[in-house]
């Protein structure tokens, strides 16, 4: 599916105006005065009075307390004593927070006001693939000025308008190619592959556009006219101009990831590597009979556990509205 | 006595991304944190300081990750958590008053005033501020494996583009690592266990052993492991992998029948931020008025409808117990069956995010420890492993590729990659390469200089946390994470042409450092 990438509003200056911090830019939202802080002295005040007469109380209940028994012992008849409350908690009466709460935050420590945007674009000629799951591609691209210009002076003002942009993927690894069409408003594109485990490559090129014809050299890049009648008299055909394939640019080559398990029939024999010695052993599975038996009665395992969970989704697993991933969502906007 | 014929390692991964505003109280995101301390690493603590004391023989493994390492060091974060705490007992104590004429919810809201009373004790008195020194007793004590992860969690399948980049996520994750617990981490999680195989040498270069992978990193290997995910596998460039046991994941995950969704349990989405009247509420919810959680929280999960019945302690420890009991009995099960077809005792890996253990699943942690004792007290067939001790015991592994993966939506990248947030992704492998370039560039330089090629390297890492492009595709506080990617990128950007223009404001420089000071001791030579 092609990604939309520009917007009407958005800039599309050089990087280095767009990530702009300086005082002279309007307030953003980064420092918020805060308040708190002359409370939080008020309040530190008043109750530094408080901590320092119950100070001696607090000692006594500290050490009782402590945590770290070094020398612990494992001693295996310990008392099974369940605890009394969830996560063991001592009795508040037990302990008393004679302290106060302190300042934090220091808004007057930072007098730059910060205010970025990320850049639209880098200027840079490149093609970059990556893959989103094991048959979808994601690849982004730019074409550099410098590059545009030189290409627009060898095959005219009007290249960008009489050609049209097309992504070739070749899968390195089954040795064969497949195109896509693409167009000039994107500079990113999902793209679905019939093949897992596979090395990609992915090329930005150009082709002419059929039936669409060079202009003038004397006509600008952003006057382009689509009356191709008009243009037609005055040019002459792009066949004769621009070649069938004008290459661009290559990305990376990327792997895409394995989506099954990858049993092979005809394998013979299993490594192994004692990872404390380094030595490599080979097993020939004909000569242990039940290793092939046996990894397939595990593997029937996992087939098993699908039938047990036969009511879930498969994906549930990986849900997202599972705590998975450190980023933690606060539980403060979060909904069931 | 059952003749022990396998193991059960408990993988935790405990990872917050790097939340520090020293120039304002008002995100409400550094709460993630110190939530996180209260509900999730404080009763982990709690749970094991009570199995060493009773002499449970036990065995976890845990990943601290270092912007979580490095927010738990923080003069700033742990005096704001203090003040969390006070304001909480605050509440507590009205609470308490609050609910005097009910006397089921005035025992909660004692239960919370005690639970606050004692989180603050425990922070301040037992670990003096900083809770990392728990954790490294109990790694130092023999009970806990800690591993390391990549430096500020960025996701490798889609940094790989520029290897240099990746190495430099490993090697600063090790460095912190070492700072901390002053050894070398022999395990590392991937982030979002995010595996390619170009990680493999740098994990290497830099002593890492093992990774953890979603089920499907072994499953899908090449060739097939023979014992599927019940044993390890061993890359080609030596990195071993365990990979996630689908069994008792599904058994704590499952959205249907999963553990934490128990009628017992404490219901997280009612909590008195929303509930109460907003005057009394106001002083604790956000500094703009926006009603948010606060923590305390008087329900049960009750139903599948609106309709909540009062949290009771005692039927969620029931709950807890019952259900400890089944994934123990599942497991005698499982490592029964499975160790008829292994020639090497059968590993059930069961990694989870350590922030389910007590933030999403409040009696998480109460369960972690009833069962532990029971693997200690009854008769099994299985103990508890780390995996550091498996490769230890079991050193020959069959050799294979494990597949290209993560434990994201669908098992590949579609959370970190997708039409929400897939325009971040350029402007990170800019990022990358200019970096790369810089340190070409400038190398071994002094004075300010050095200090901006390395807050550069600080800004890079920080935008390269996978936490802002989980956050976009989530649908949560995404504001916050886009301005997250700005910032940094900006910064970077910013300084990368003060750099090469010679023009570097030492004022500006000073600022971001004092806001983005993760990783004090870095050195931007790592991406030379």
């Amino acid at each position: 599916m092609p990604r939309k990438t520009k917007d009407q509003n958005e800039l599309n200056e050089e990087e280095n105006k767009k990530v702009k911090s300086s005082k002279s830019i309007k307030e953003e939202k980064v420092a918020k005065k805060t308040t708190s802080k002359t409370k939080a002295s008020k309040s530190s005040e008043n109750t530094k009075k408080r901590a320092s007469a119950k100070s001696s109380k607090k000692a006594t209940s500290t050490k009782k307390k402590t945590l770290a028994k070094r020398n612990t012992s494992t001693k295996k008849d310990a008392p099974d004593k369940k605890p009394s409350t969830l996560t063991e908690v001592d009795k508040a009466e037990d302990i008393v927070a004679p302290i106060a709460i302190q300042p934090t935050a220091d808004p007057s420590k930072f007098k730059i006001i910060e205010y970025y945007d990320l850049p639209y674009r880098y200027n840079q000629t490149v093609v970059k693939v990556l893959a989103q799951t094991p048959t979808t591609l994601f690849i982004y691209w730019d074409i550099s000025d410098k590059d545009r210009k030189d290409l627009k002076e060898k095959y005219g003002d009007n290249f960008f308008e009489v050609t049209k942009p097309i992504l070739i993927v070749y899968n390195e690894t089954l040795g064969y190619n497949f195109e896509v069409e693409i167009n000039d408003f994107a500079n990113s594109w999902y793209l679905h592959v019939n093949d897992a485990k596979c090395k990609y490559r992915v090329e930005l090129g150009r082709r002419p556009i059929p039936g669409i014809l060079p202009a003038d050299t004397n006509s600008s890049d952003d006057s382009f006219d689509d009356n191709s009648d008009n243009s037609f008299d005055n040019s002459k055909s792009i066949e004769e101009e621009i070649p069938n394939y004008i290459y661009i640019s290559v990305s990376n080559e990327m792997e895409s990831p394995n989506n099954h398990i990858l049993f092979n029939p005809n394998q013979n024999e299993v490594h192994f590597k004692n990872i404390k010695t380094g030595v490599e052993t080979i097993k020939e599975i004909s000569s242990i009979p039940s290793l092939k038996h046996n990894a397939h009665k595990i593997y029937s395992l996992y087939n098993l556990y699908q039938a047990i969970y036969q009511d879930e989704n498969v994906e549930e697993i990986y849900d997202l509205s599972n705590p998975s991933s450190g980023g933690n969502p606060s539980s403060s906007t979060s909904s069931r | 006595m059952q003749e022990k014929k396998g193991y059960v390692s408990f993988i935790l991964h405990a990872h917050l991304p790097f939340i520090h505003h020293p120039e304002s109280d008002d995100y409400l995101e550094e709460s993630w944190l110190y939530e996180a301390i209260s509900e999730t690493y404080i009763p982990l603590l709690t749970v094991f300081k009570k199995l060493v004391d009773e002499g449970i023989k036990f065995r976890i493994t845990m990943s601290m990750t270092p912007p979580l390492l490095s927010m738990l060091d923080n003069k700033l974060l742990q005096q704001k958590y203090i003040n969390y705490l006070l304001k909480m007992i605050e509440l507590s104590q009205k609470e308490v008053k609050r609910t005097a004429g009910d006397k089921r919810l005035n025992k909660l809201s004692h239960y919370y005033l005690d639970k606050y009373t004692s989180d603050l004790h425990i922070f301040k008195d037992v670990y003096k501020c900083n809770i990392i020194q728990g954790f490294k007793h109990f790694q130092d004590v023999g009970v806990l494996e800690i591993i390391t992860c990549g430096a500020t969690h960025g996701y490798f399948p889609i940094l790989y583009i520029n290897e240099k980049t990746v190495r430099a996520q490993i090697a600063v994750g090790v460095q912190t690592y070492e700072k901390y617990f002053g050894r070398k981490p022999r395990g590392i999680w991937l982030p979002e266990c995010g595996y390619v195989p170009e990680a493999d040498k740098y994990l290497r270069e830099f002593g890492i052993q093992y990774v953890i992978t979603e089920t499907h990193g072994i499953l899908y290997a090449d060739p097939t492991p023979l014992y599927g995910t019940y044993a390890p596998i061993v890359s080609p460039q030596g990195i071993v992998a365990f990979g996630r046991d689908i069994e008792s994941s599904r058994q704590v995950w499952s959205s249907i029948n999963g553990y934490p969704g128990d009628f017992n349990y404490r219901e997280t989405y009612r909590d008195i931020g929303y509930d109460l009247d907003y005057d009394y509420i106001k002083p604790y919810i956000a500094h703009n008025g926006v009603r948010v959680h606060t923590g305390i929280k008087y329900y049960r999960i009750t139903g599948k409808t609106d309709f909540k019945d009062y949290y009771n302690i005692q039927w969620a420890k029931d709950s807890a117990e019952k259900q400890a009991g089944h994934f123990f009995d599942c497991r005698n099960a499982q490592i029964e069956n499975l160790s008829q077809y292994m020639d090497v005792p059968p590993i059930i890996s069961c990694p989870y995010d350590a922030e389910l253990y007590g933030h999403w699943w409040y009696e998480g942690p109460y369960w972690l420890y009833v069962l532990f004792k029971k693997i200690y007290y009854d008769d099994c067939n299985f103990e508890l492993i780390t995996p550091s001790e498996y490769i230890d015991k079991y050193p020959n592994i069959q050799v294979a590729s494990p597949c290209r993966s993560s434990w994201g939506a669908n098992g590949y990248s579609e959370v970190w990659l997708n039409p929400s947030n897939d325009y971040v992704h350029r402007h990170l492998h800019v990022a990358g390469d200019r970096m790369c370039e810089l340190a070409s560039t400038f190398p071994n330089e002094t004075g300010i200089k050095r200090e901006a090629l390395n807050q550069c390297a600080r800004e890079l890492l920080l935008a390269q946390s996978s936490d802002w492009l989980f956050i976009i595709t989530n649908g949560t506080m995404v504001d916050y994470a886009k301005k997250r990617i700005k910032d940094h990128i900006g910064r970077f950007t910013k300084l990368y042409y003060q750099i090469k223009e010679n023009n570097i404001d030492p004022e500006f420089l000073k600022e971001i450092k004092e806001k983005d000071c993760i990783f004090p001791d870095i050195d931007y030579m790592i991406y030379s």
